[in-house]
């Protein structure tokens, strides 16, 4: 089967991406976003990657296929495609206000600088502003840096810094090019430059902070550096895919589980600029890796995640718990809430949330669970200590608990261990039927905040101990028989450590 | 007054930055790290801090630096340079700035010891009489103390195995000072000898950037060495 891969973007990034997977001997269909409604395409000639100017509207999801639609006017087409790339350009802005300044004659953007070198002439004193309002980026260094050395030869070239950053390929040295070359590097750390208009032109007041005197530069240009922003189709995009943003509303949540090129929609890829990495070098990793992962396509359908989950329709009422917990974006509003099999990733955090009941992970029954932990206490009844209970996720607990056991790291005698896909799937009543069953203790472990394959699983067991502590305290329980901790993959010895001391607990509890 | 020239702002651009590029120092490299600034024993002092005269050298503040009287505090003892991350040379970069200065307007002391040092040979204008007299004054002390009976100064012996300078305090204010050097020297049998004339170690050429001054002062003791047919010097200062 020959995938189809849509991209969606304008400018390099899209072309890039476009180009490569064209050369994988993959279908492209070419859709440049916009927000306003555009005329109704030109009609395709079959197989042409020609872009696709169009307001994206909706996006449907099928097995293993996005359907999008997209509106024109007085006109709706569908596009199908396998997989989704998002490859928008970062939208760059130099941070005018906050330096207190306006564009004109003698104030231009870096862009500007770079685009039309006329607006240098030499012989001109040209001030370089770099990262005064806020940390600078290292594409925007590097091209400031560029821009001061070319211009030191020809004129003087002042380069006005806040802390500046040099940790990416080559930086120091082109620092130290600059200086070579002539450019004068002024470091503000307490204080800031301040620019005024005189009659004889932008005048920049500030204190040289190394010798603590004041000096004046009559600057011809002063050239403001720029800021990497989301491109301003990204909101709508995330909208109509359900995709996480990370706190600058770039298409990536910062999740290492996403990284490099995943979302948290299956099948839907985000490189370069519209994830926030901006470097060319960067870009080109992301294309090799959505190619990659197109390879893999070509190959063998989709992988099924284990069994997904499946809402029984006699239960569910429809209240779209599920469609608005589900970290995937696997729940799909036909007449009722379905699973998307190709996008459910199993975490159980619908199941656990389903006020219904409704929603059931086959490979995680609650029967399953229950005689589980009736065999293991039938198994060890005759033993003295305490029975503890650990659920763990199998993404990080799990391989602890395994990595614990290999390095023979002493653990409770009576520790039943249940691995669980996430620790989102952890319902209350999973947690009350194992008290139900006589278990003395029990520990949730789950992966550290932010680190979370299904976003906020870990933050759901969490709010759900804290609120099911408070209900043992009204029972007249112990609230320390339940406890919550966090691990990562890597921490077999807190493991077992944890496991020692929530069992020295519970035993210092049981003969109290 | 024009707005742009208000008191106490100079206008940076005006400024000639070049003026001290082809200065082999490395000034223009400086990171603004402050090593040199934490690792000087005098930084601080009426507000000098070695990284500040890297920083006006680099802006090509010649005038201020040659007026200003932080190139005279420093010490010059080569911590800054040690630590600087960038090897810039701080030392020379000051001594370069000192040399700068017109010669009577270079601090007091420092002037007008190698003014004597080169009219008389050193930094005191010491007669050669009285020279000789606390030289011998001192061995005879020496001698009083048991073991060193026979002890005496060897001046001006030709062929000697080692020249010695002296530091003109040595033979001012610091005699006791000599003794030290002197007994280990019979101790251990060594064949040493100091010259009567232009003895002077001190060599103040070097701390008042005077390159001139420094040759001569230099050139003075390997005249003596040959003058004595001596290979080897010992210059303890």
């Amino acid at each position: 089967m020959k995938p189809t891969f849509c991209v969606l973007g304008t400018g390099r990034a899209a072309e890039q991406t476009a180009a490569r997977l064209t050369s994988e001997n993959i279908e492209v269909i070419r859709i440049v976003p916009v927000t306003d409604t555009p005329m109704p395409p030109p009609p395709t000639s079959g197989g042409s990657t020609d872009a696709i100017v169009a307001n994206l509207v909706q996006v449907e999801a099928e097995a293993g296929r996005f359907l999008l639609s997209c509106r024109f006017k007085g006109a709706t087409a569908v596009y199908e495609s396998h997989a989704v790339v998002i490859a928008e350009p970062a939208d760059r802005r130099p941070p005018w206000s906050a330096y207190g300044l306006m564009p004109g004659e003698g104030v231009i953007s870096l862009s500007e600088a770079l685009e039309h070198l006329d607006r240098l002439p030499d012989g001109k004193t040209v001030v370089f502003l770099l990262g005064l309002a806020g940390e600078s980026h290292p594409v925007v260094t590097r091209e400031v840096l560029e821009a001061a050395k070319a211009h030191a030869v020809r004129g003087r070239a002042y380069l006005l810094t806040g802390n500046l950053k040099v940790a990416d390929q080559g930086l120091e040295a082109l620092v130290q090019e600059c200086r070579t070359a002539g450019v004068i590097p002024v470091k503000f750390t307490q204080t800031r430059p301040i620019f005024r208009q005189t009659d004889e032109g932008m005048l920049v007041d500030m204190t040289d902070e190394q010798i603590g005197e004041s000096f004046s530069i009559l600057a011809d240009r002063i050239v403001v550096d720029e800021r990497f922003q989301p491109a301003g189709t990204l909101p709508a995009l995330a909208s109509v895919f359900r995709i996480e943003t990370d706190a600058e509303g770039f298409l990536q949540a910062d999740n290492v589980h996403r990284f490099p090129v995943f979302t948290n929609r299956k099948g839907v890829f985000v490189v370069g600029p519209s994830r926030g990495a901006f470097q060319w070098d960067q870009l080109e990793a992301d294309i090799a890796h959505v190619a990659l992962e197109a390879r893999r396509m070509l190959q063998e359908p989709l992988p099924a995640a284990g069994v997904p989950a499946a809402i029984q329709p006699g239960r569910c009422v429809r209240c779209l718990t599920c469609y608005r917990v589900c970290p995937y974006g696997a729940i799909r509003l036909k007449a009722r809430p379905e699973v998307l099999s190709d996008s459910c990733q199993r975490c159980g955090i619908c199941v656990a949330e389903c006020p219904g009941k409704a929603i059931s992970l086959a490979d995680v029954l609650d029967e399953v669970l229950f005689e589980r932990i009736d065999s293991f206490r039938r198994m060890t009844d005759s033993h003295p200590s305490p029975l503890i209970v650990v659920f763990g996720c199998e993404r990080s607990a799990k391989l602890c608990r395994d990595a614990a056991r290999e390095q023979g790291l002493p653990l409770p005698e009576r520790l039943c261990f249940i691995e669980v896909p996430c620790a989102g799937r952890l319902s209350l009543d999973w947690i009350l039927g194992t008290f139900n069953r006589s278990a003395d203790g029990v520990l949730v472990l789950t992966c550290h905040a932010g680190n979370c394959h299904s976003g906020q699983g870990n933050l759901h067991a969490r709010r759900r101990i804290t609120y099911l502590r408070e209900m043992l305290s009204i029972i007249g329980m112990n609230p320390d028989r339940l406890r919550i901790k966090t691990l990562a993959a890597n921490m077999p010895v807190e493991f077992a450590s944890a496991c020692r001391e929530f069992e020295a607990t519970i035993h210092s509890l049981l003969l109290s | 007054m024009r707005e742009t020239e208000e008191i106490g702002r100079k206008r940076l651009d005006r400024l000639d930055h070049t003026c001290l590029r082809n200065w082999p120092f490395g000034q223009d490299y400086c990171l603004t790290c402050a090593m040199c600034s934490g690792s000087c024993p005098v930084a601080g002092i009426d507000g000098f801090d070695p990284r500040k005269v890297v920083r006006m050298a680099g802006l090509g503040l010649l005038e201020e630096l040659i007026d200003a009287r932080w190139p005279w505090i420093c010490t010059m003892c080569g911590k800054c340079e040690a630590v600087c991350p960038m090897d810039i040379h701080i030392p020379d970069l000051i001594r370069k700035i000192r040399g700068k200065r017109e010669r009577d307007l270079v601090p007091g002391i420092l002037h007008k010891g190698l003014a004597a040092a080169l009219k008389t040979g050193n930094n005191l204008g010491m007669p050669q009489e009285d020279f000789i007299y606390v030289l011998e004054d001192v061995a005879s002390e020496i001698a009083e103390e048991p073991g060193f009976e026979d002890f005496k100064v060897p001046i001006d012996k030709t062929g000697a195995n080692l020249l010695t300078t002296i530091h003109n305090k040595l033979v001012n204010t610091h005699t006791e000072d000599l003794k030290y050097w002197w007994k280990i020297f019979y101790a251990a049998k060594e064949d040493w000898t100091v010259s009567s004339i232009n003895w002077e170690g001190t060599n103040w050429g070097f701390f008042t950037g005077d390159d001139e001054g420094m040759r001569t002062m230099v050139g003075r003791i390997v005249e003596q060495m040959e003058r004595l047919e001596i290979r080897n010097l010992m210059w303890p200062e």
